[in-house]
């Protein structure tokens, strides 16, 4: 640990000496991090959308009953008979011992065993570690939203990064500049965020010296959250001065009301599109979730989540498609504008990997096996269903793995991952 | 029968018996080893490998953490008589089996305590969400509510209060920044109070009601009666007040009267953003009143946010609109508000008045409480040093250095070239609220000093930075002493901020946060509505402190003659005689199945969900909530059960093949027979003879009160429930009642579950090997103290476990 310490006292000396302040241009101000794909001028950026439905797709309806190029669309994925020729559906994923149970929400990006024990501590997800490596090109390395409350990103140390839900909020941050006065004082607090920070680096390595060792490992956290929020402040300040991008489109409106989970998912998914388009950031997660009542779907008269333990009653199920037939529709639309998006010769979709899935195989059971998953655009060689073994399931983080080598990381594992997803080549 | 291997493991257990027991070298041979050769490496060799344990190649260094722990599973399970299988021709002589446990219990207790000694039991740890919002309204007398800024904190071992739960990232820095910088605008004021407001609302036509969707045709939900209005349905939450401009505590009265009933009306009021549907202003529940015929006042304390308005639903009215012909929606909105809608019962509202921001004093109290009467505008460096020589022992619980008051004060004078006061203190401030002697819980290995303990109890009890009292008992270097502490904890308990401990104990012991997390089946349980779900939380925690407040038996929790229910409460369960929506104490009448948490309608809910119960979910609950020896999670490779709500199979018949399965039956002879003896109650807690089955297709149907709306529905009736059981040891109950009466003849094994949940709780960690002959000790004392609860809190209190980080 000492060690450690010397290290962190030497680069603060560093950057004291350097004279580093808000003042500096953007890109010096930047610690420069490896910037796989994102920032190379000649390759076009890459993106990724990650999406889970968390109460689950109803899996008869989901998955095409044959396989290979040829394969005959699910009622379902008829929503997306449009673009066809863009997605990839994959059939005998998961995530070994994930346990079952809607704990295993927590794992869907992460593939953590044992979502659903006392112990049970999350790892990275894979949207976090492909935005350590996004660096400060964007505006927001990442953006994580949810419907409700529930987020898909977790941090190295096992935290649930919050998500946000009202597109309205999202929007002003990312297309609305402040007032002068709402500017100066986001510059006062973005300099008192660096006196403060300079004095909790101090105290904590105090600190570190009087604890054992397990417990310096806990302070180390706070060291390592301690240096990234300096770095992400420096971001901020630089970015907070450069001119936000226009766009031509009303702000959204309210907030849907919760039970309206097709509007919630919709009115994200709008947002979702004009962030990549602008380039204000090139990661999204996305949790649907739905709480508060009964859907304004007609023939809808129960709530999403009771009705996803339909315990096999027709009437349950026949409604429960309603709901979820709706939900990929909408996805459909954010594919069809991404499609429609040019960009580089080719469309955002091209350079926009789109996973959209759940991590309940079977909701009604609450089985965390046979996961139905898709995987849209990102320049992948697509039109096909990928039927993996439905008893002896292939790791999901297979193709996380698939999807992190795209974005640009030299990695060949992620998570319980054992290799890459077989099958899907880029195009 | 030789085994290979055996012998070496003999001679490695005498090895390692020799280390482990250095501290006591009277012990005399290895009989570990042997009976581990005797009866053990026949299935747990290299060949076999049964339940995957080899213990012919287990190492015996019992240093090495899964080692031990291996060493725990055979002395445990041995200790249960599980092991050697009773199916086992050649069984141990009793005698055999006990010389084997004490003395590997000996040195399991021995290289346990050691690690204590060397690492601490318990680890370093952040202050979680309530704790951090519970210190800073401590520290700084604010009122707001910063917890929203911050990630949801995670849990081990069932709690929030536990270290490799609760990690720290980037986002929590940051939220700590946005929450200080918000609670210090709290704090932190010049110039006049705001403008506080009084106003009175009458409530006429013009009141705002929301219109949503008008799916249904215009009814009669309105009555614009001279001095009231009057409402028919509970179908809208209608605002009743102006929406305000300004955060604070306000203060919201309404008067109302039932119209047209003898019996009081019944309103429920909530608060928040009318216009933010599951934003953060979410409507609250503020709470339930009965407006009698002669009208009465209601008078709340709120804290409300900017935009946010109270709102009013009357409570059991029929929902079903009055159908008016069809025409336009503005005709039949005058047409209703005009016209007396015959003799219909409703809630006449008459006014609402609302008021504040409700100040104290000002400058606000939070304001007097750091910087007393100073004024901010020309104060300097010295008041700056006499801020923080008073302030900085509060927020790190603990005398500070003289280095320590420089560091900050260093950060003072760089910002205090820019000039003035208020600036520079507030960056001060924030760089102390963001230290991690404020943020964290730590302390080095062995004995707290009293100021450690200071705050393992302030946050023990009331999840919050010790108080004056607590810091004096420490700082005079007595709070160790055995009457200080008693005395403390005698006074903490009656301390309003005690409710912390109520709320995040049976939150998470008894799962009540869950409470929300799945909604009942409105087809199969139409009677379920907001107000049970309120009194059902209400009374589990309320019963908490009704066994706490009073010392009584802690095997209340398991089995009591009382309860604690309203009247919405009382007619789910069958209890006659209650009136009104107030939660009070009721002795249950002899044929109840009430009485103890598992009766509990919350507990009943939080272990179902929603749609079907599951014996084996239930069960697995109580015994790790209940008996405190839980279940290890289900296999991965096993499916889950698939609910089958079409009443063809029971989920009976569908665990039937568990038992068949000699890999199954081991761990669910223990798990379904709990679950099975709760089968008595159904999703929402009701007494269920039959299941529940869709009304539509089930062959047989039955009518339900559904008292918000004040009609009934029918529900269908599927097959008759099986509530028998047998324990693991062959006792058998026949219903719920016989196995509640088991359940209750062994207390002791329930104080020693909820002594180690409250030690868990309580110190970050959850109970170690080492801590076993410590939690006997607080069962023995206990026991002779009637098995109170507060006599519980006093021995965790006491006992080294608690004492020692």
């Amino acid at each position: 640990m000492p060690h450690a310490f010397r290290r962190t006292l030497s680069r603060r000396t560093l950057l004291r000496a350097g004279g580093v302040a808000l003042g500096l241009p953007l890109l010096e101000a930047m610690a420069p991090r490896a910037r796989a794909g994102a920032t190379a001028t000649t390759a076009p950026p890459r993106r990724m959308v990650l999406i889970n439905s968390c109460l689950g797709l109803y899996g008869p309806d989901f998955f095409p009953t044959d396989s290979g190029p040829g394969y005959t669309l699910s009622p379902y994925l008829r929503e997306l008979a449009e673009w066809r020729g863009d997605f990839t559906v994959m059939s005998g994923l998961s995530h070994p011992e994930v346990g079952s149970g809607h704990a295993s929400e927590a794992s869907f990006l992460t593939s953590a065993p044992h979502a659903n024990a006392p112990s049970f501590r999350n790892t990275i997800s894979v949207d976090q570690l492909a935005a350590e490596h996004v660096g400060p090109v964007v505006r927001y390395p990442y953006l994580a939203l949810g419907t409700i409350q529930s987020s898909l990103s977790w941090t190295r140390n096992g935290v649930q990064i919050p998500s946000d839900k009202d597109p309205g909020v999202v929007f002003r941050r990312l297309f609305i500049a402040g007032t002068p006065d709402e500017v100066r004082a986001q510059e006062r607090l973005l300099h008192d965020g660096q006196s403060v920070l300079d004095s909790v680096r101090a105290e904590t390595a105090s600190l570190q010296r009087r604890v054992g060792p397990d417990d310096r490992d806990r302070l180390d956290q706070y060291f390592t959250a301690v240096r990234e929020v300096e770095q992400r402040l420096k971001t901020s300040a630089a970015w907070s001065r450069r001119p936000r991008p226009r766009v031509d489109v009303e702000p959204p409106g309210p907030l849907a009301p919760p039970a309206d989970i097709v509007a919630r998912v919709a009115a994200l998914y709008d947002l979702i599109h004009l962030a990549l388009q602008t380039d204000s950031t090139r990661i999204v997660t996305l949790s649907i979730d739905q709480t508060g009542g009964v859907p304004p779907i007609d023939g809808v008269t129960e709530g999403y989540h009771p009705l996803s333990h339909h315990g096999m009653d027709p009437q349950k199920i026949e409604q429960l498609r309603l709901i979820e037939r709706a939900e990929v529709r909408a996805f459909g639309v954010l594919l069809g504008k991404l499609k429609r998006t040019a960009e580089a010769g080719g469309s955002l979709l091209d350079t926009t990997m789109a996973l959209y899935g759940s991590n309940l195989g079977n909701a009604s059971s609450h089985d965390p096996t046979n996961l139905p998953i898709l995987i849209a655009g990102g320049g992948f060689a697509h039109g096909r269903h990928l039927a993996f073994d439905r008893r002896r399931n292939t790791p999901l983080a297979n193709l996380f793995v698939t999807m992190l080598q795209r974005f640009g990381l030299e990695t060949d594992r992620f998570g319980s991952s054992v290799g890459t997803l077989t099958g899907l080549d880029r195009a | 029968m030789p085994v290979p291997g055996a012998a070496r493991l003999a001679s490695l257990l005498l090895t390692a018996a020799s280390i482990a027991a250095l501290p006591c070298p009277a012990r005399g041979a290895d009989v570990v080893g042997e009976f581990v050769e005797r009866h053990c490496v026949g299935c747990h060799d290299e060949a076999s490998r049964k339940g995957g344990l080899d213990l012919s190649s287990v190492s015996t260094n019992v240093a090495d953490a899964p080692t031990f722990a291996t060493w725990v599973k055979v002395h445990d399970r041995v200790r249960d008589g599980e092991m050697p299988p009773k199916a086992h021709d050649e069984r141990p002589a009793p005698a055999d089996t006990a010389a084997m446990l004490r003395e590997l219990d000996a040195r399991l207790h021995d290289a346990d305590a050691a690690r204590q000694q060397r690492e601490g039991r318990a680890r370093a740890r952040r202050l979680n969400r309530d704790e951090y919002q519970n210190s800073l309204r401590d520290l700084l007398g604010v009122e707001g509510d910063y917890r929203g800024s911050l990630p949801e904190d995670g849990s081990a071992q069932g709690f929030d209060k536990v270290g490799s739960g609760l990690g720290i990232s980037p986002e929590h820095l940051e939220g700590y920044l946005a929450a200080v910088e918000a609670a210090l605008n709290e704090v932190i004021v010049t110039g006049p109070p705001p403008r506080s407001i009084k106003r009175r609302i009458p409530q006429r036509h013009k009141t705002q009601f929301p219109v949503v969707s008008f799916r249904e045709r215009w009814a009669f939900l309105f009555y614009d009666a001279p001095d009231a209005l009057v409402r028919f349905s509970g179908l809208f939450d209608a605002v009743a007040g102006t929406r305000v401009n300004t955060f604070g505590l306000y203060r919201v009265r309404i008067r109302a009267r039932s119209w047209q009933s003898p019996e009081p009306m019944r309103a429920r009021i909530r608060a928040g953003n009318p216009g933010d549907n599951g934003g953060n202003g979410v409507p609250w529940l503020v709470g339930y009143h009965d407006f009698p015929p002669e009208g009465d006042e209601v008078e709340y304390i709120v804290r409300l946010q900017p935009g946010h308005a109270v709102r009013v639903a009357p409570y059991g009215l029929a929902r079903r609109p009055m159908f008016v012909p069809r025409q336009g929606k503005e005709q039949a909105k005058k047409a209703q508000m005009k016209t007396a809608p015959g003799p219909r019962r409703g809630l006449a509202m008459e006014w609402v008045e609302i008021e504040g921001p409700l100040h104290e004093s000002w400058p606000p109290p939070a304001y007097r409480r750091l910087f007393g009467d100073l004024d901010l505008d020309d104060a300097g460096r010295d008041d700056a040093e006499r801020v923080l020589r008073a302030f900085l022992p509060r927020a790190f619980r603990r005398p500070v250095t003289d280095d320590e008051v420089r560091h900050y004060l260093a950060i003072y004078d760089s910002a205090a070239g820019a000039g003035g006061f208020a600036g520079p203190i507030r960056l001060v401030l924030k760089a102390v609220l963001c230290s991690p002697h404020f943020l964290f819980l730590e302390a080095p290995p062995g004995p707290l000093d009293d100021h450690a303990l200071a705050a393992r109890l302030a946050y023990f009890l009331w999840s919050a930075t010790p108080d004056a009292p607590l810091l004096a008992a420490a700082a005079d270097g007595r709070l160790h002493e055995p009457e200080t502490l008693h005395r403390q904890v005698e006074r903490m308990l009656d301390d309003p901020r005690a409710s912390a401990l109520s709320e995040g104990f049976t939150g998470q012991w008894l799962d009540l946060r869950k409470i929300t997390a799945t909604s009942p089946d409105a087809q199969l349980y139409p009677e379920y509505d907001e107000l049970l779900e309120y009194a059902m939380v209400q009374e589990t925690r309320l019963f908490f402190d009704e066994v706490l407040k009073k010392n009584l038996s802690v095997a209340n929790f398991i089995r009591s003659d009382f309860t604690i229910v309203n009247d919405r409460l009382a007619q789910h369960y069958g209890i006659d005689g209650v009136v009104g929506v107030d939660m009070r104490r009721v002795e249950l009448p002899p044929e109840s199945v009430r009485g103890g948490v598992l009766t509990q309608a919350s507990v009943l809910k939080v272990t179902a969900n929603g749609t079907t119960t599951s014996p084996v979910t239930r069960g697995a609950w109580v015994l790790d909530r209940i008996l405190g020896t839980p279940a290890p999670p289900p296999p991965a490779n096993v499916p889950a059960i698939e609910p089958d709500v079409r009443g063809a199979r029971s989920i009976r018949d569908q665990l039937a093949r568990h038992r068949t399965s000699a890999s199954c039956a081991a761990c669910h002879a223990k798990i379904d027979p709990p679950g099975f003896a709760l089968e008595r109650f159904d999703v929402i807690g009701g007494r269920r003879d039959r299941y529940r089955a869709d009304p539509v297709t089930a062959p047989e149907r039955t009518q339900v009160a559904v008292p918000e709306k004040k009609a009934r529905t029918s529900v269908g009736l599927g097959p008759k429930v099986d509530a028998s059981g047998a324990l693991p040891d062959g006792r058998a109950f026949r219903d719920f009642d016989e196995f509640r009466t088991l359940l209750a003849g062994n207390p002791d094994r329930f104080v020693r579950t909820l002594a180690g949940k409250l030690l868990t709780y309580a110190t970050g960690a959850a109970p170690q090997y080492a801590d076993r002959a410590e939690i006997d000790r607080i069962v023995d004392r206990v026991r002779g103290e009637g098995r109170g609860f507060r006599s519980l809190i006093h021995a965790v209190v006491a006992s080294p476990v608690f004492l020692q980080q």
